[in-house]
């Protein structure tokens, strides 16, 4: 766990919540110049803490407005090459290898019903040795902070 | 092609204590998005078929389900596609 001190936590949590907070605001809450921010900014760049900047995107607003999460059993002579074909469907925004009961769990977006199951019941169910697939459809969000990981 | 935009479920449902069929019957059966309700036999006491306009609209049509006195346990089955 690298050296953090108070102030490097609450300018992580300022920008976890508002990436494009400005210098001078962030300064102020946390009692730094903007320069004296600035720098730690860049050195929490540099030791990989901050590994980007990124935007919220509410995929609702663009019609996407299934998400499930499915899990996935495959033969594990056929593990890499699964893996490599679900990377590749748009469908999927986020992919995990895992433990426990299946081999894969991997987060869907799709526009509705009739989309996510032609990605169950026809993209997935061609893929080559996929032995069962089990779909929990994500029905509310909550945000998750992450103040005491710090 | 369910036919119908946003989703549609089954909920099934078990009660407990079994006196608490009927008031939980006339609670639910008045709920918003609530399509069809049943009482079955078998594992569970009834279902209910659903249909939620949003994701948010499911979650809070399931809370509201499960807060109601007597309802014990739901489990929830998507419906992909209406055949007939």
């Amino acid at each position: 766990m690298p050296d953090l001190d108070e102030i490097d936590k609450k300018i992580l949590l300022l920008l976890k919540d508002n990436a494009r907070m400005s210098l001078t605001d962030i300064a102020k809450k946390v009692g730094l110049s903007v320069m004296g921010v600035k720098n730690r900014i860049r050195k929490l760049e540099e030791k990989g803490i901050i590994e980007g900047y990124s935007a919220n995107i509410n995929l609702s607003r663009l019609g996407y407005d299934i998400m499930a999460f499915v899990e996935i059993s495959v033969e594990a002579r056929v593990r890499r090459e699964v893996a490599e074909a679900l990377q590749k469907r748009k469908e999927v925004v986020e992919l995990y290898e895992v433990t426990g009961t299946c081999d894969f769990m991997a987060k869907i977006v799709v526009r509705n019903m009739e989309e996510l199951r032609e990605f169950l019941a026809i993209t997935l169910a061609k893929m080559e040795g996929i032995i069962s697939t089990q779909t929990l459809l994500i029905i509310r969000n909550y945000r998750i902070k992450f103040d005491k990981l710090l | 092609m369910i036919g119908v935009k946003g989703i549609m479920a089954f909920l099934f449902i078990k009660t407990q204590p079994k006196n608490r069929q009927v008031p939980v019957e006339d609670e639910i059966s008045r709920m918003k998005g609530v399509l069809h309700l049943y009482e079955v036999l078998g594992e569970y006491d009834m279902c209910v078929h659903v249909h939620a306009e949003t994701r948010e609209e499911l979650s809070n049509l399931l809370y509201n389900i499960s807060t109601v006195e007597g309802v014990k346990e739901i489990t929830t089955i998507i419906i992909s596609k209406r055949i007939k």
